[in-house]
Parts: structure tokens; sequence; C-alpha cells
């Protein structure tokens, strides 16, 4: 009752805000601030209400962003969520330090056989199955040129391309939330990490051979390819010398960690940005360091490579929270739920083929590793969730292919969306059905009063 | 790009590293151990990083950090206001917070009128910002920290508690009304009224900084009143700190001023205050901290008037202090005996006045801003610097440490 007495008093408070009142002066670079805080007390009391009715607390957060940002309610405009990018790009790359964490190579091992044939699997079924689709139902696509052949094959390669994408983050989330810990959880997040680094090595492959048969005077772009390998392999190296940093520091200081991590994460976001713009102002050289990729190595070389992994992920866990209720907020709010009302079919499709593709090849994957029947059943629905390198990546799409990229790219951020809204929920279910899934009550603190 | 951003990672470790040895290791001369408790090597650090060297934290991503800008504001200010206790101040002495009242007073108005002079002088103020100016040095002066009492209480055997206990109480309490002069600064620089009237109109906006204020206290108690784990507890103080200051902000009021309210409000109703107060203690460090780098990466001592009327500032806040304790020495009742060198012990200025004139920045009011934060910046670290020499003399002379 209280939560809800709360949201309906915070939506009052912003909706007073909102109102015009005249003449009077106000400070509009405040609105980010207020936005932050709204967002933040209002997406939590929504996923705690959700919650409720076992639907995961991100979902709530994602859904939470969808209704107060500038798709329903407009509470919180769309210049506002440009304004709380940087916030965004904190939290994720604390969210891919927390991911990178999570894996232990000791647990990991065990589970090498599992998540090697899973990723294999999904590959070839995935992708094949997207790009068949999108082969036979090519006339609803309506960027694509009747009779053009070559450019629905394209089409096909980087939508199959896109439906390998996941997100660790939400991912890591889910995984937090329910406490999971585990042989599942352990290949889950090992599988999901793999894909996404595998997705930017064939989207660049599936992007180099697509420019060169669109344009058929122009020969396969191998250095865009071989571009896209530099970039992962420092990002990488990048990655390990900033795990050393950490657990240098975990090692000699300690205190104010978090704070230290913070920092950071707002290094690394800084870093690759402007890095990547000096080399191509100073020398046009294009190389991205993927800052989620160099998280999760620091992450991961810290956990597995130092004594400090303990109390990175103690540290990380005492105050994530806040910082997935933001991220998932505004990933909500930053969700183009328009392009989906505007053209949901073709998107929903896509969606649908994607999940029993992604079931079917889970299944097998888990088949030839011999594993458990529950996993079996229940591996495909642990990896349905997508945001992240896959709005990056439809990005480059936009510029590469400038006449009909932009309407791929609205189909791509649709059929995200509808997975991010799916995917929490399925991950959680399969969590749950493996037994894997812990509740969080065990550090819930009465009040005096209660 | 990549010696810049090198040079920021080893500037933020040496910061961080060099803070916590300070206090659990290392046995620096008492020189330089003063700057790392005063954090004057954090604001040195935001300098580096700032528009003045750097540039990483310039105008423009500073202006895009204003959500955490706000968040440390907006904690300082609830961190103060939720130990204002009236259960547990009402145990002190009725003379204290008279004492700390009048010394604050009179250091307020030596301050605000030379200033309000000087500036009217010195520049083509409009009269609405050579107001406000002037009440903001007048606010920053007012208040006094702790950090000069807990260096004498750390160096040296104390003898007695009678006037350390005094200086303790009002070293925590007058920043009361220096958060009240911004509050009411920043009220008074509205000019269309609120309510329709057209009278009154400061007043009428301060009314509404006390409406946020105490909606903002009513809100956290409703949220916390039920059980919620220390995650829950965080999101919902962290998220109604963002919410009060966004939205006083938004009204170009003070955050502070509001935020101090809600803490009041918390502090007195029955409720989770003790746990909000135990995790704002965890949290009061590196808001602190990231405050001061923020603080430091705005601050730009090129302005050529800004050393100089530090100076002035300084001599009038010292002079103000003193004068303040003779005059609130007439309170003595002779029971606990004070002293009317009470304000020499009051010197150390600190982490509030830094977070007042922050506030005052952020709106970044007039042409007279960087000066503003100049006076006061520098004034900080002056009075640090001379505190406990001052503190310790005054508490040797009444005996109460050991020579």
């Amino acid at each position: 009752m209280n939560r809800l007495v709360g949201l309906a008093l915070i939506s009052t408070f912003i909706a007073l805000v909102g109102l015009p009142i005249g003449d009077v002066r106000v400070f509009e670079d405040a609105r980010s601030t207020l936005s932050f805080g709204f967002l933040l007390l209002a997406a939590y009391l929504v996923g705690d209400i959700l919650a409720r009715f076992r639907i995961p607390k991100i979902s709530g957060y994602i859904l939470a962003g969808i209704l107060f940002g500038p798709s329903v309610l407009v509470y919180i405009p769309a210049a506002t969520v440009a304004d709380l990018k940087l916030i965004d790009d904190l939290a994720l790359t604390f969210i891919a330090f927390a991911a990178g964490g999570e894996m232990r190579l000791a647990e990991l091992r065990p589970r090498a056989r599992s998540i090697g044939f899973i990723v294999a699997a999904q590959v070839v079924v995935v992708f094949l199955a997207v790009f068949a689709f999108v082969i036979a139902a090519g006339s609803l696509l309506p960027y694509v040129t009747p009779g053009n052949s070559t450019q629905l094959v394209v089409v096909a390669a980087i939508l199959g391309t896109f439906a390998l994408a996941r997100s660790p983050s939400s991912a890591i989330a889910i995984i937090s939330e329910c406490r999971a810990r585990g042989p599942f959880t352990e290949t889950t997040l090992g599988v999901t990490v793999a894909m996404d680094l595998l997705v930017i090595l064939v989207f660049a492959v599936v992007v180099a051979f697509g420019q060169s048969v669109i344009d058929s005077a122009t020969a396969m772009d191998l250095r865009f390819i071989g571009g896209v390998v530099v970039e992962v392999a420092c990002s990488i190296v990048v990655g390990i010398g900033l795990g050393r940093l950490v657990s240098f520091y975990i090692r000699r200081v300690g205190a104010d960690l978090t704070v230290f991590i913070l920092c950071m994460a707002f290094m690394v976001a800084f870093f690759s940005e402007h890095f990547a713009r000096f080399l191509d102002d100073a020398y046009e050289i294009q190389l991205h360091l993927e800052p989620m990729l160099i998280c999760v190595t620091a992450g991961f070389w810290v956990q597995n490579y130092s004594e400090g992994g303990d109390v990175l992920m103690e540290r990380i866990d005492r105050s994530s929270l806040p910082i997935y209720v933001v991220f998932f907020a505004l990933t909500g709010a930053s969700l183009d739920i328009g392009s989906l009302r505007s053209a949901w079919f073709v998107p929903a499709c896509i969606a649908g083929v994607r999940f029993a593709a992604i079931w079917t090849g889970a299944a097998m994957g888990s088949h030839f590793a011999g594993d458990p029947p529950a996993y079996r059943r229940w591996s495909g629905f642990a990896y349905v969730t997508q945001a992240g390198v896959s709005l990056g990546l439809a990005g480059i799409v936009v510029r590469r292919f400038p006449e009909w990229g932009n309407e791929l790219a609205t189909t791509i951020v649709a059929v995200i969306t509808l997975n991010q809204i799916v995917g929490p929920i399925a991950l959680k279910l399969a969590l749950s059905a493996v037994g894997e899934a812990r509740a969080r009550s065990t550090r819930r603190i009465e009040s005096p009063e209660a | 790009m990549v010696k810049i951003t090198i040079g920021v990672a080893l500037l933020l470790l040496i910061a961080l590293v060099g803070y916590r040895q300070t206090f659990t290791r290392l046995r620096l001369p008492s020189g330089a151990r003063l700057v790392y408790l005063t954090g004057t090597e954090f604001i040195a650090v935001g300098f580096a990083l700032g528009g003045e060297l750097i540039g990483l934290l310039d105008e423009d991503t500073i202006r895009r950090l204003t959500p955490l800008f706000s968040l440390g504001l907006g904690a300082t200010g609830l961190i103060f206001g939720i130990q204002l206790d009236l259960r547990v101040l009402r145990r002190f002495p009725a003379r204290f917070p008279l004492i700390a009242a009048t010394q604050a007073i009179v250091t307020g108005i030596a301050v605000f009128v030379p200033f309000f002079f000087i500036l009217g002088r010195l520049f083509e103020l409009e009269s609405t910002e050579r107001w406000t100016a002037a009440a903001v040095l007048a606010a920053t002066a007012v208040c006094t920290a702790q950090t000069s009492l807990a260096l004498v209480d750390r160096e040296f055997r104390l003898r007695g508690a009678g006037l350390i206990r005094l200086l303790r109480y009002v070293s925590s309490l007058d920043a009361l009304v220096g958060v009240t002069i911004l509050g009411l600064a920043f009220a008074w620089r509205h000019q269309s009224a609120l309510f329709g009237f057209e009278a009154v109109i400061g007043l009428q906006w301060f009314f509404l900084s006390v409406c946020i204020g105490s909606a903002m206290g009513f809100l956290l108690r409703i949220l916390t009143m039920v059980r919620c784990t220390e995650e829950e507890l965080l999101i919902f103080v962290l998220g109604t700190v963002l919410l009060s200051s966004g939205i006083s902000l938004y009204f170009e009021l003070s955050p502070l001023f509001v935020n101090v309210l809600m803490g009041i409000v918390v502090a007195n109703s029955p409720g989770s205050s003790e746990r909000i107060f135990t995790l704002l203690a965890r949290l009061e460090k590196p808001v602190y901290v990231v405050f001061l780098l923020l603080a430091g990466a705005v601050w730009q001592p090129g302005v050529a008037w800004g050393l100089l009327l530090a100076g002035v500032y300084w001599l009038l806040r010292i002079s103000g202090k003193v004068a303040g304790g003779f005059a609130a020495a007439r309170f003595d009742s002779g029971e606990e005996p004070s002293s009317p060198g009470l304000g020499f012990g009051l010197v150390a200025q600190g982490g509030m006045a830094v977070a007042l004139v922050m506030n005052y920045y952020q709106l970044r009011p007039g042409s007279v801003t960087d000066v503003v934060v100049t006076i006061v910046l520098v004034g900080v670290i002056a009075s640090e610097l001379v505190a406990p020499t001052f503190a310790v003399r005054l508490l040797r002379r009444v005996g109460e440490i050991e020579r």
C-alpha cells in the first residue's frame, strides 16, 4: 500500500512541476536531476509492485521507463533521456564490471563444453532461421526493392546477425535479483557474454560482405573486418590493464571501492569515445574500443586472476540495485515504442522466429553437451534478452547503408524492444524452473515499526 | 588524449590512496595531514581535471553531470538536517543554541555589510545580484567545520570538556543559519509572484522551499515506514534527494536548504531516521569526495579580484567569529565556563561552506559567480590551515589541553 501511495505522490509532484506557471523563471538544466530522481523512485516502485505478480523487477523498471518516458506519459521528455546518456553509459560499464566479476573460471571450466555447444548451435540455428524467414517474407519489408534479391539477402543476413545478439546487462541484473548460482546460471552468463562478443565479429563480416555485394564495384572491405578484430583485441588488452589497476587498488587501498569503480567506469566510457574521435581526427583511423567489453574483461580478470574477486563482487552487489534501476528505466525510456506501434507485425514475427530458433539451438547444444533434461527444456528461455551492443550496431547499419539502413534499423530496434520486454521474464522463469533462483529475503531488514 | 586519461586515472588514484593512507596508516607531518583532513587535495585534483588545466571536467561536462552535482548538494543537506533531532539538541544547555546563533549572526553581518558595498563598488551589478552574492558570502562565512577540533582531539590529551563541548555544539549547528540565509537569498532572487499577489514575493518563494522540503520529508517517511532492505533504503534516499534537489533547482531555489528541511522532518518524525543516517554516513565520504572534485573543477582562480577579495573575506570572517564569540559570551551562565575568545575555536570552515558556494555556482546567477567561488574556496583553504593553531591556543589558554 505504501508503495502505491509513494508512487501516487511522486507522480503528483512531477505532474505539478510540469504545469504551466506563467512567467516564473525556471532552471531547465535541473530537469535531468528531477527526472533522474523521479525515474529512480518510480521505476523501483513499479518493479516492486509487479514483483508481487512474479514479474521480474527489471521488467518493471523497463515498463516504468516506457510508461513515464517520451513514448507514453512524457513525464521524462526525449531531450532529458538524451541528457541522462552519461548516467546510462556509467551504469552500463558498472554492470559490465559485475558481469565479468560474476564469471568464475573454476565454475566455467566444467561448463565449457556446454557453453561451446550452445554457442555453436545457436549461431547456426538462429542465424539460419531468421535469415530464411526474412528471405521468405521479404515482400513484407517495405524498404526491400521488389525483385532486388541481392538487397534481400543482405537485409536477411543483417537481421540474422542481430538475432544472435544478447544482453549481458539484463542477464546479470536478473541473476542478481534472483541471487541465482549454479551450473545453469554460469552457462547462461558464459553463453550470453560469448554471443555478444561473437556478434560483433559476425556483424563485421556480414556488413563488409553486404557492402561489397550491393555495390558490385567495391571489393569486400577486409579492412573493416580487420578493424573490428583489432578493436576487440585492444578492448580486451585495455580491460586486462584496468583489471590489474582495480586489483591493485583493492590490495593497497580497499576503501571506497564503489566510488573508485564508478570513476573507472566514467573513465572507460569517456576514454573509448574520445580515443576513437582522436584517432579519427588525427590519423583517420577508425578504431572504437568497446567499453562494455573492456569492463567485462576487467571484472573477469579481477575475479579470476587476483585475490580481490570476492571483495569486488561484495561491494558491487551492495550498491548495484540503484544502478540497475536507473539503467533499465532509461533503457525503457529510450525504447522507440512509436516504431513498434506503426509497424509491429514483421518485428513480432522475427522475434517469434528468433525465440523458436534460440530454444531449438539451446536444446540441441545442451543435448550434445549431455546436460540434464531440465537444462535442455529451459535453456532456450535464458537467451531472449537483447539490448546494448545491438543498439550500437543498429547505428552502424544506418551509416553503412544510408539508402535503407534507417528503416532497417527501425525494424531492428522494434525487435530489440520486444525481446527486452519478454526476455527478463523468460530468464527468471528458466532460473526458477531449474532451481537456481534464490529468494532475496535473507537480506531483508525489518524497520522498527514493521 | 591517452596521456590525459592516464594522468586523470593517476590523479584519482593518488587522491583516493592518499586520503585513505592519511587516515589509517601514514604518519604524515601535521601540515600535510591537515591538507588531507580538509579535503584540499580533492579540490586540487578537481582543479587539475577542470577547464583551467586538463579540461576533462569542463563546463559542458559538469552541466551534463548536473544530477551528480545536485545529488552531492542534496545529500550534504540531508546529512546535516537529519542530525538536527530536537530531542537530542534539547539535552544541551539552553544557552548553547543562543551562543551558536549569536556568533553566526554577528559573523554573517560582519561579512555581508562590507561585501555588499565592496561588490557594488567593484562590479556593475544589479541590485538582486549584489544582494545574492553578498548573502552567499555571509552564509558561507557563518559555517564552521569540526576538522580543527578533530585534529586537536587526536593530537592532544584533553583536560575537562566545557569549552570543547560548546565548540563542538556550535560548529555542528551554526551552518543552519548559513543554509537559511542561502534559502532566503535564493527565494529573494525571484521577481514573479507565486500565489497571485504581488507582495512579499521573496517570502512566497521561501514558503515554497519550506513546502517542498516538508513534502519530501513526508515522502521519504512514507516510503521507509514499511520494512525495506538496505538496498531499497539506498534507492529511496537517493531518489528522494534527487527529486527534491531537482524540484528546488528547477524553481531556482536552494536544494541544500530544501534537503536540510527534509532531513529535519525525517529526524523529528518517528521511523527510520537512524537507519537513514547510518546509510548516509556511509555515503558521506564518497559524496563529499566527488563534490570537492567538482568544486575544484569549476574554480577559476585567474579572476583578478578573486584572490585579493579572498584575503579580505578571510579577515572579515575571522573578525566576525571573534566578535561573535565576544558577543555570545554574554550568555555565559557561569556553571559551565566558556570563553570570550570562543570565536578563535570556530575558524575552520570546511565542507558546508563549499556546498553553499557550489549551490550558488550551479545556478550561475551572475557575472560575479567566479569571483564568489574563488573568494570562498581560497577562504576555506586559508581558514582550514590556520584553524588548528587558533583552536589549540584557545584551549591551552583556558586549560583544556595539557601544555
